[in-house]
Order: C-alpha cells, then structure tokens, then sequence
C-alpha cells in the first residue's frame, strides 16, 4: 500500500536562517508488544526529540516495513517544539502473518534541518509471533454439517423412470423382431393389417355354423349372434352405422346405398324381422329356418363383399360384381378346399 | 316353457290387434281435420294409451289447439279448454267454496279441471302458483276445496300448450313440474303440400267435422292392454342404457357431453319412455316392443328432462343434438 500522501510530516518553527547551531537529535524506535498472536495488531512507534527546531519524516511506506511485518493502517504523528525543544512521535499500526521473532531493522527515517536532510535508520526490539494456541476446552466441536437431504420429487424421477421404461420397451421390441426373424414370423400384430369386414364376417358365421348354434334352443343367442355379424359387417363394408341401427332404418339405409342388393334385400328383410321376432317377441323359429338364414349370410357377404376379394377369398370363389344366389348350392356347403 | 310364452305373445298379438282397431279410426277422424302432422297425431295417441300427460311446443298456427281439440271430439269425453292469463287464480282453475245465502251453506263449485280432456292453452302464461295447481293435480289426480278431496274421473289427459317465441310477460315451468310431463311434442311447419291443402280447405271455408267414435271405457281398457304389451329384457337394458346415457356420457363413448349435461334424465323418464314404448308398440298393432318403438318416442320422453350447462348453451348444443347422440352411439339390441 503506497501511503506517499502520509508519510512526508515537515514542521518548520522558525525560518532557517536563524538555526545557527544543531543539538543532537535522539531517536528511538520500539514495538508496543514483544509476543503478540498471529495476525494481532501492534504498534511501532518512533520517537525523535532534540533541541532546536528541525523536522523528522518518514519515507514512502508499501504494505511492509523491514522486518517483515505489514503495515496495517495509516501512520499519525504528534509533534510539539517547547523549550526549544521539538519532540515528534510516529506510530504504525503493524502485524506478522507468520510464526516468529520479528523486529524493525534498519528503519529510515528523514531528518530535515538547516537546510540539509540526514537520513537516520532505527532499529526495534524484537516481538514473538506466536500461532494461536489449541483450545483444549473447546473438545465438543462438531463438523460442519452436511447438505440437508430433500425428499425426491415425482417430477425429478419421472424422465428417468420414463426413459427407463422406454429403454425396456425398446429392448423388449428388439427381442421381440429378433425372435419373429429368427422364426420367421410377421414382427408384431399390430402392423399386421386388419382383416377385410367380409373375412371377419366369414370367420365369425363358420364358426357359428360350426358351433351348431343355429341347431339348438337358444334361438336368442343365436339370432342376436348372427345380427350382430351382418351389422358389423355392414357397417364395415359398406360406412353405415348398422350396429346401433334397427331393422327398418338398416333396411332404408340399405336402399339407399348404390349397390344391387335386389337378390338379397327380400330375404335380408325377412331376417331381420325374424330375428327381431325372436329377440324381441319369444317367437321360436324352426331349425330348419335357422339354417337358411345362416346360408343366406353367407352367401350375403360372399356377394356383397368388394371385387378385389373375389378370387382370392377362403370361402369360395366367385366372379367380380356378381352376386351368388341365396339358394345356389355352393353357398354354404363350398367349403375351402 | 318357450312355447308357451310363444303363445302368450301371440296371443296378445291377437288382442291387440282387435283392441287397437279403434287407433286407425281415430287416425281417420283426425286426418279429416288436421293436415300432415303426423308425428303430432301419434304422440297424442301415446299420451292417450300411456296415461301421460303432453306439453306441446311450437310457433303460433300450427293447429296444435286445433289437434287436441279435435282429439277429444272423436272421443266421448268431457272437454275444457282453459286459456292460462297472467291473472288467473288456482280457484278459476279447480275451483272453490261459494256461499249460498238461501240455504246458508257453503257450496262446491267445481273448477274446470274436473274434465277429462284439459287442454291448458299457453301453460307458461299463468304465474306459478296456477301451474303449480294443475301440475298437482296432474300428479295426484285428486282436488282438495275446503275439507273435500275430490277424485278426477278417468281417462284424465293434460294436454298443454307454450309458445316458444314470446318470453315476455311469461313464467316458464320449473325443471321439476315440467318433469310431469309425460311427452314434450315439438310441432315443426307444414310440408310444402299440405299447406297448400290447408290454404284450399280454409279459402274453400271447408271445416270437416270429426265422430265421436270412441268411448272413454275402451281407453281405459286400451290402457290396461297397454301394460300387458311385451318388453324384452334387451329392450329393457336398451332403455335403461338411454337413460343412464343422459345421466354418465362418458361411461357411453360420449365424453363431449360430459360439461354439456347439468342433470340427466329421472327415473321418472325411465318409466314413461318404457310405458311410451309400450304404447307406440299398441298403435303399431304390436304385442311386444322392438327398439324402434324407443328409438320413435325416446326424443319426445327426454327433450324436457335433460338439463343443459351455460356451455352448451354457447356452442348451441340442444337435448335433441345430444338425444339424437346417444340414440347413434347406443348399440341397438
């Protein structure tokens, strides 16, 4: 610290030219403690006193002093000329940071008189620098805490559960493709495309057919089964929204469409009514009567079903666009070969 | 066991089929004087069979008045016709004590309601504690004057009429009254021809004239034959899956309607659109319900029990929008 502003103190009592004679000039330099604690504060104090008048001041100070201690503030300085005698005292407020014996060597300091300037250097006595001594009563010191453990928050775990899960899910669809490729097998069922209305309405009537419903007492069930596949397959096949339909506004739906059911809408109409007979009315219908609606089902869907199905269908095979009569005798028996 | 339920049903079949022969003559009586509104015709017939009571709602000139009054003319009944105005008292409508300084009593005198056939023109004009009075009365089928209960004869039908276009100066039936109500018939214009027919008969000042041709005992009995009417168990959770419908959208496929829906339809609805059912079944000439008989009355039944949210209401969604939902996403039996 360059403490230039402070450190010149001139004193002029008298002009110089009535100096004729210089007393000598006693100067003496002293630390205030001679053991001090790390980092505890003492003074230097430098004392000047001689007859006449003459004035003392201290050089450009830096954060040292020789010696090795460091200066901690700003020097003051109390001067006074009685009895013809002019007294000056400096002190610096001084410090070790280290452990040791310190001690001001070779201090200088400015003497101006008679117009010339002496520079005189000082030497302090020694001070012990001690370290802080270990406080043996202080035995229940604690460490310094840890950080306080939260709870953990959803939000915090809930990217990495979900990018846990996505790593499973993902390791599970890489066994899974690895295992229908070495089985040569379709990979998932769920790209599997959806079977055409008519393949479904096929399927579930044959196994109607074989389940031998149409045989037994329980004209409901079966009547109620055989509905609901011919609604579902029209609502599939043809965008209507059978299922949640009744018959007469299924029967004008149907009229409305543009397709030839004239080979099928009689017969349709007397399955839907019986059906609704038999639902709704415990109207019992005969075996042989359950049979014929079953067929004409089939062969229902086998003529109403696209072109594009025709050939390859598992039913039977018939030619594009052209609808198969009810009673043709390949309608139910022409199973697939 | 099945055959002889088979039997059953045709039997009854049998029966309706002679007990609601009297259906078509009416229908016959009905068409001399009133043009195309057919739905109209049918739903008073229900109301008829069923015992309920109908609110019919549409613009002036839509011979609604005209329809009931000629609807109680083909029948031998007693007939009021009661305007409702702001004024009108609960006495003026059932009656009240008057006192006789010759004999130094207290007479009955008996309201108009003490009729078989009411019809209560503008329903919404009179204050709420006329309506309160017919709707009572409606319920109970009993008048209390003075310390006397008097039992209102059957078949007793109220038929009420309220304009929807003209709020000022009426009282709208509360939720809860407009409950009783069996049917709320919505009457719509005219097609094209038949108002030209209507334009000709009254330019041509040819007003038909309509028979009696039907007996307050054979309703009654028609009533009764009404009740025997088969309803299947499917048609039963048909119904009940309806109602619910109206109640729990969302359970149903219908989420959209879930804020839309501020009350759903009572158990109250329940039993008329079942007993609705019946009777549309007896006019078809059937002995046992199918869905499409729900499916005709169910807008009719429910229109009036459906209580709609202010957000309805802003995206212009009526109880019709939402009825007619219900009845296309519910898979019929």
């Amino acid at each position: 610290m360059k403490l230039k502003q402070y450190a010149f103190i001139a004193l002029s009592f008298l002009p110089l030219s009535i100096i004729a004679q210089v007393e000598p000039i006693e100067i003496k330099a002293a630390l205030s403690n001679d053991t001090i604690l790390i980092g505890d504060r003492v003074e230097f104090t430098i004392r000047a006193a001689g007859k006449g008048k003459f004035s003392v001041f201290l050089p450009e100070l830096y954060d040292t002093i020789p010696g090795g201690l460091y200066l901690m503030g700003k020097p003051t300085v109390d001067s006074s000329f009685k009895n013809d005698v002019s007294s000056f005292t400096f002190k610096l407020p001084v410090t070790a940071f280290n452990e040791g014996i310190f001690s001001v060597n070779n201090f200088e300091v400015l003497v101006r008189y008679s117009g010339s300037i002496d520079t005189l250097r000082v030497t302090s006595n020694s001070v012990v620098v001690m370290l802080v001594p270990h406080d043996s009563t202080l035995n229940d010191i604690k460490d310094i805490k840890p950080p306080i453990k939260e709870p953990v928050r959803f939000s915090e775990v809930a990217p990495w559960a979900g990018l846990g899960l996505l790593l499973v899910a993902l390791a599970v669809l890489l066994y899974m493709y690895l295992r229908s490729r070495k089985q040569h097998k379709p990979f998932l069922n769920l790209f599997k495309p959806k079977d055409p209305p008519h393949v479904i309405a096929l399927r579930e009537l044959r196994a109607l057919e074989e389940q031998k419903v149409w045989a037994s007492s329980n004209n409901k069930l079966y009547y109620t089964k055989l509905i609901d596949i011919l609604r579902n397959y029209l609502e599939g096949r043809f965008e209507i929204s059978a299922p949640e339909q009744t018959t007469s506004e299924i029967l004008s739906e149907i009229e409305r469409l543009d397709f030839d059911f004239s080979l099928y809408i009689d017969t349709l109409r007397d399955l839907l009514y019986t059906s609704d007979l038999v639902k709704f009315a415990k109207h019992t219908a005969s075996i042989e009567e359950n049979h014929r609606f079953l067929k004409f089902a089939i062969d229902f869907v086998n003529g109403t079903k696209p072109v594009d199905y025709s050939a390859n269908d598992e039913i039977q095979n018939l030619e594009p666009n052209k609808p198969v009569k009810p009673d043709s005798p390949d309608s139910l028996t022409n199973k697939p070969k | 066991m099945s055959v002889q339920s088979t039997l059953d049903i045709k039997e009854l079949n049998e029966r309706i089929r002679l007990e609601s022969s009297f259906v078509d003559i009416i229908n016959m009586e009905m068409g001399k004087v009133i043009v195309g509104q057919k739905h109209l015709v049918e739903s008073l017939l229900v109301g008829l069979l069923a015992d309920g009571h109908i609110l019919l709602e549409g613009v002036p000139g839509l011979a609604k008045t005209l329809a009931i009054n000629t609807l109680a003319n083909t029948i031998n009944v007693k007939f009021n016709r009661i305007q409702f105005t702001p004024d009108l008292l609960p006495a003026d409508l059932i009656g009240t004590l008057m006192y006789s300084p010759k004999s130094e009593q207290f007479n009955v005198k008996k309201g108009p309601i003490f009729s078989n056939f009411i019809l209560a023109d503008e329903i919404n004009r009179a204050p709420a504690k006329v309506q309160s009075a017919l709707l009572e009365v409606m319920q109970e089928r009993q008048v209390t004057i003075g310390d006397e209960s008097f039992k209102i004869d059957e078949p007793f039908l109220v038929l009420a009429t309220q304009n929807p276009i003209e709020q000022e100066g009426t009282y709208p039936l509360p939720e809860a009254q407009i409950d009783r109500f069996m049917l709320k018939v919505k009457i719509d214009y005219p097609k094209l021809e038949e108002e030209r027919l209507i334009m000709r008969e009254n330019l041509a000042m040819q007003f038909p004239k309509v028979d009696k041709v039907i007996n307050p005992s054979d309703i009654l009995k028609a009533r009764r034959v009404v009740r025997e009417v088969y309803m299947d168990e499917k048609i039963e959770k048909y119904i009940l899956d309806i109602v619910f419908a109206t109640r729990f959208p969302a359970q149903y496929n219908l989420p959209r309607f879930e804020p839309m829906i501020s009350y759903g339809a009572s158990p109250r609805a329940t039993i008329n659109l079942g007993l609705a059912s019946k009777a549309y079944a007896f006019i078809k000439r059937r002995g046992y319900v199918i869905p499409e008989d729900v499916r005709a009355i169910c807008h009719d039944v429910l229109r009036h029990r459906i209580g709609l949210t202010y957000e309805a209401e802003a995206e212009n969604i009526t109880s019709e929008d939402i009825i007619t939902d219900i009845l296309n996403t519910i898979e019929v039996p």
